[in-house]
């Protein structure tokens, strides 16, 4: 029992209770008890046993209500019963499938006349509206207002009227080409119109081989994707690729399509401002601080910046791109689809403007529906690459392959290219000089678009108020202009895009026009902004049908 | 109705299951030696560059070296003529075990039975007209604009109406590419805080533009109202996940048939569903328009449904029509809606009126404006051939699935060997079959897919009937025992005796609708261009439109009456006709009315 003294001290000096302290000492006293029994029984105290027993019996017990499970009244999910459900189902109202519809474009534009459109509360707008609307059941969209009646040609027709077509992507002039149209007369009469079945299921004609071929020999590129559908093409590239868990990242003014192909991957993203590369270095020099030592990465990290922005019409600096992208072992994928055919010697697109070989980018994707004036995307890559596609990408595998006269067209416009690639590029080169310097500057317009690039935009430099003000203005421009001779396009934008761009005027300048009528259009253009943006300035005020 | 989904499994033998599973546990194995070995004594192919993740993901990579390559010879063979009734496959030399296919030169002329050349509009000669080649040389390959923008016209606004009149809506647009209708549509109708409802085996397009909306996606089992049924209503009662409101939208999603079983979508279930719920209906028709119903007009025709019991009509012009392409086709204020916020419509390049004046000519030939019944006897051709063809495949004891008068039949395969086999030996004897297997279908499921079209003739059915008995008997497909065949024979009866006289009544209320045109149209209520467009497809030059008012005036009147003839009762009709004239009167005044109240 003497060897009891010392531990009690030691309990009565150390008093600052905690957790630990308390189970050793709990420890502590079971093993004195335990010392104290077992030193007694061997005394020959035969009767401490049945001690012994109650005791250990209680500490079972203690421990058994320890350890048994805390009283919970059980959960029931209180089930709602059919009756609930079906009156919670008659209760429902369902938002309508067509949203409430907006000013329509005649209201609109009656109202912006009227200059009432500034002050109007909008019950009063869903009043007009409505009203608008039961008594002209139809209205067209703007789209109908201006319908093409011709190839897009340097002169086409526009509701009957002959007029300059600055409205149109074709930009060598490649959509009315005779020989083009002769080969594809040729491959109609043999092959049909459709392909009739995806490229897995006896839709890959040799049509389609061929145009691959071409397009890789074209574009310098181990190996070419054709995919039917330019839109379709970065979206389903994209999400081939990278999945949850990887990393984007991608310039805040890419197109929808390449931002419904991140949001498709999964994969967590991170913009960058428009074309500023001190920020894309900060960014990413940010992600690669956490990386192991060792350089063994998981995580698939991209880059994807576009050639020729279509919603500003400047131009990334891809040498700069490049050299972070290698820097910082990123895989870059560059959209040339406004500037293939247009830039660079051969008119492979912007990487062969800044000197770079399209190997220096790991996927290049273009669409085939501007320069080279056909339906259709294609993907550059790496054999490896081009293969996998061939069984994940959903584009590729899940729809009907391009009709073969489409890529027909393909492949005898990249040959055209490749053979008369000096003249037709220089002709398109001159022109864009040409028409941008006869634009000059616009008051109250800003203008966007770099020294090099076949589009345009015109931006109002002040918004009059709202987004869709803006477009109604430029719409009702787009009109001025066709009524005096001039076809544009004004691009609309979701709202649901990451960055939307103010309304714009989009001009659009081919190898097919002549200098005189480029001159004659850059004139008209500016009479008429500046008509319509001084109207007081002008005696007569022009009227819009 | 019947349960197929269920079946589906049921059918197996289990012993077949067995082997099968066996088969890929096989394959799977000596994947991962050999991928062992690879990465002992061949690192230089494994290798991936210092500081980079590497670009494909492991599994899928593994499954297209080890498994796939394995028997790649059976997809994606190159063809070098038109996808018609016969077409030239060039052979391939197959190299270091499927790592490379060379093209050899030779090329084999084969019974086509893969292709969806339904309506055989492919064929060449015959598939493209004159016009089209017309169409060529006046608008160009491309109009290299947005179809909302400056690469609309004419032939796609006259194919816009017409494939609006086909479906008996009021209006429709068209867009370049099927895959991209469902993908860059569909968000545009449902966003955040709607729910999706999907078929289970609904096709990838559908899936993706269902992902990118943004909204909330649920799947119900295929062909399957009841599960339907009780997903609504716990859609309902539940709200939103997490913050419990109450839905936006609902949308129901499913396909006429589907791509890859052939089967037929319940719609009077689904539609009957969809209005005691209030949900919406998009009806992907990408393979049953043109194939199912009297006159072709898809599902809804085949149920006897009025088309304006669906919300959304979607179909692609890839299949019976023979070219390329998706439309949409529903009210006017949806289709209004979607030209300003589709982003197909806003940004994706128009179709190629080459494609677009095609398609004209098929639909025009399918409607009978040509005045001859070339496209209605296709229809009749059409089904003939896959009623035909599928009985005397079951005969065969041949397991099939899918629904009779559906050109697509699958014939279930199981083992993956007997994938390669059949696929193999039927191109050896003349007959180019596409065969399925995993990813695409379950893993117990690999199939192989006829697809039937009204350009073959009952020789060439009999030609192929005969190779694939030789073939099944060859690999041992013949699942099924004589008791089985009879079963699904009365079955088979049954459906197509049903649908039989769904046509009868369906031609006999379409003959009333289509006397009540013709009398409309002498009355000229009804103007022949009231679609605001020109009806001479012919003229491609002269086409200059009238004043912009008096084309409104029309388009006024049109979609007024247009609006009223949708929301009509079929039952109303035989009243109708019995006394035109007056019912003439009464749209007049109906018309006149309208107009003075606002």
């Amino acid at each position: 029992m003497l060897n009891m003294e010392p531990e009690v001290k030691k309990l009565t000096v150390n008093s600052t209770p905690s957790l630990r302290r308390l189970l050793y000492d709990i420890w502590t006293y079971i093993l004195l008890y335990l010392d104290a029994y077992w030193q007694q029984l061997r005394q020959g105290h035969s009767d401490l046993l049945f001690h012994l027993g109650v005791e250990s019996f209680f500490i079972i017990i203690i421990l058994y209500l320890w350890f048994q499970k805390s009283y919970e009244p059980k959960r029931r999910r209180e089930r709602l019963t059919e009756k609930e459900i079906d009156n919670l189902v008659n209760e429902w109202k369902p938002e309508p499938l067509v949203p409430k519809r907006q000013l329509s474009r005649r209201v609109r534009e009656y109202l912006f006349e009227n200059d009432t459109y500034k002050s109007l509360p909008s019950e009063i707008e869903e009043l007009l509206v409505a009203e608008h609307l039961e008594r002209e059941s139809y209205l067209p969209s703007p789209r109908e207002v201006l319908r093409l009646q011709s190839a897009p040609t340097a002169y086409c027709v526009v509701n009957g009227k002959k007029v300059i077509n600055l409205g149109t992507c074709n930009f060598l002039g490649f959509a009315e080409d005779d020989t083009i149209k002769q080969a594809c007369a040729e491959v109609l009469k043999r092959y049909g119109c459709g392909s009739c079945g995806p490229r897995g299921f006896y839709g890959n004609l040799d049509v389609h081989i061929e145009a691959e071929h071409r397009i890789a020999e074209f574009m310098k590129a181990p190996a070419a994707v054709l995919y039917s559908f330019g839109s379709a093409t970065c979206s389903s590239v994209i999400p081939a690729f990278s999945k949850r868990g990887d990393l984007i990242i991608c310039d805040e003014a890419a197109s929808y399509f390449i931002q419904t192909g991140i949001s498709l991957s999964r994969a967590s993203v991170k913009w960058f401002p428009h074309n500023d590369m001190s920020a894309l270095e900060k960014i990413l020099a940010e992600v690669v601080t956490n990386d192991p030592i060792s350089g063994k990465i998981t995580q698939r990290r991209f880059i994807i910046v576009e050639g020729i922005s279509s919603k500003f019409a400047d131009m990334t600096p891809l040498d700069k791109v490049v050299e972070l992208k290698n820097r910082y072992r990123f895989r870059l994928i560059v959209d040339e689809s406004y500037s293939l055919g247009v830039l660079g010697k051969t008119g492979r697109g912007a990487l062969e403007y800044f000197g770079l070989e399209s190997t220096d980018a790991d996927i290049v994707l273009a669409d085939l529906g501007n320069a080279i004036a056909t339906v259709g995307g294609f993907c550059c890559s790496s054999q490896e690459v081009a293969n996998h596609q061939r069984l994940s990408s959903a584009g590729y595998c899940f729809s009907a392959s391009q009709p073969p006269f489409l890529a027909k067209a393909c492949t005898v416009a990249l040959e055209k290219l490749q053979n008369e690639c000096s003249e037709r590029l220089s002709q398109l080169q001159e022109n864009i000089e040409c028409f941008q310097a006869a634009l000059g500057t616009l008051d109250g317009i800003r203008i966007s678009s770099h020294p090099k690039s076949p589009i345009v935009f015109l931006r109002l430099d002040k918004s009059l108020g709202s987004y869709t003000m803006d477009e109604q203005w430029m719409m009702k421009l787009q009109e001025a202009l066709w009524s005096e001779g001039v076809f544009v396009s004004v691009p609309q934008y979701l709202a649901n895009e990451h960055i939307r761009p103010s309304p714009g005027l989009r001009l659009c300048i081919s190898s097919n026009h002549s200098r005189k009528v480029l001159k004659t259009a850059a004139e008209k253009i500016r009479k008429t902004v500046a008509k319509l943006l001084f109207p007081s300035k002008h005696v007569s005020p022009l009227k819009i049908p | 109705m019947k349960n197929n989904s269920k079946s589906l499994y049921d059918r197996i033998p289990y012993i077949v299951a067995l082997t099968t599973y066996f088969s890929y546990a096989m394959v799977i194995c000596f994947g991962y030696l050999k991928d062992f070995i690879g990465k002992l004594f061949r690192r230089k192919k494994f290798r991936v560059p210092q500081g980079y993740a590497r670009l494909l993901s492991d599994f899928e990579d593994f499954y297209t070296r080890r498994l796939y390559s394995r028997i790649r010879d059976c997809w994606s063979r190159p063809v070098c003529s038109a996808p018609g009734a016969y077409i030239d496959v060039m052979l391939r030399d197959v190299i270091n075990y499927g790592e490379d296919l060379r093209i050899n030169g030779k090329t084999k002329r084969c019974l086509n039975l893969g292709s969806y050349n339904y309506l055989g509009y492919a064929d060449v000669p015959g598939g493209v007209d004159d016009q089209v080649l017309k169409a060529l040389d006046f608008y160009g390959v491309s109009s290299c604009g947005t179809p909302n923008d400056t690469g609309y016209t004419d032939v796609h606004a006259r194919l816009e109406s017409l494939v609006a009149e086909f479906l008996n809506r009021p209006a429709a647009l068209v867009m370049g590419m099927g895959f991209a209708t469902n993908s860059q549509i569909i968000p545009s109708l449902v966003g955040p805080g709607c729910l999706i409802l999907s078929d289970e085996l609904n096709h990838a397009s559908i899936v993706v533009g269902a992902r990118a909306s943004g909204a909330k996606i649920k799947v119900f089992r295929h062909n399957n109202p009841v599960d339907l049924e009780k997903q609504l209503r716990l859609a309902i009662a539940e709200g939103q996940p997490r913050t419990h409101r109450p839905w936006k939208k609902i949308l129901i999603i499913v396909e006429g048939i589907y791509s890859m079983e052939g089967e037929i979508c319940p719609l009077t279930e689904i539609i009957e569903l969809k209005k005691k719920y209030k949900a919406y209906l998009f009806l992907d028709e990408a393979h049953s328009i043109g194939a199912l119903g009297h006159s072709g007009r898809g599902v809804p025709e085949y149920w006897n449904i009025p088309h304006s019991e669906v919300d959304i009509l979607m179909g692609t012009f890839t299949k019976s029509f023979g070219a390329v392409g998706g439309y949409i086709a529903g009210s006017r204020e949806l289709i209004e809606h979607l030209r300003n916020s589709a982003p197909g419509c806003l940004y994706s390049s128009s179709m190629s009126a080459v494609c677009a004046q095609h398609i004209l000519f098929a639909l025009e030939q399918i409607m009978g404006k040509d005045k001859t019944d070339i496209g209605q006897q296709k229809i009749v051709r059409l089904r003939e051939n896959a009623i035909m063809f599928r009985r005397r495949l079951i005969e065969l004891g041949i397991q099939v699935y899918g629904d009779p008068g559906s050109p697509v039949i699958p014939i279930m395969l199981y083992p993956p060997a007997k994938i390669a086999a059949f696929s193999r030996e039927c191109l050896a004897r003349g007959l180019a079959v596409v065969v399925v297997g995993f990813p695409a279908t379950p893993l117990l499921l690999s199939r192989a897919r006829i697809c039937l079209s009204a350009a073959h003739t009952s020789e060439d059915l009999e030609f192929a009937l005969h190779v694939i008995e030789e073939v099944a008997e060859l690999i041992q497909i013949k699942y099924n025992d004589k008791k089985m065949i009879e079963i699904q024979l009365e079955e088979e009866e049954e459906a197509i005796k049903a649908s039989e006289e769904r046509a009868v009544q369906n031609k006999i209320t379409h003959s009333l609708i289509r006397n009540h045109e013709t009398i409309i149209h002498g009355k000229k209520l009804l103007s022949s261009n009231h679609f605001g467009h020109d009806n001479e497809t012919q003229d491609f030059n002269g086409i200059m439109h009238s004043g912009r008012d008096t084309q409104r005036e029309e388009r006024k009147t049109a979609s007024f009456f247009q609006r009223k003839w949708n929301g009509m009762d079929i039952q109303w009709l035989p009243s109708m006709s019995s006394s035109s004239v007056d019912n003439n009167s009464h749209y007049r005044r109906m018309d006149s009315s309208a107009t003075v109240e606002t």
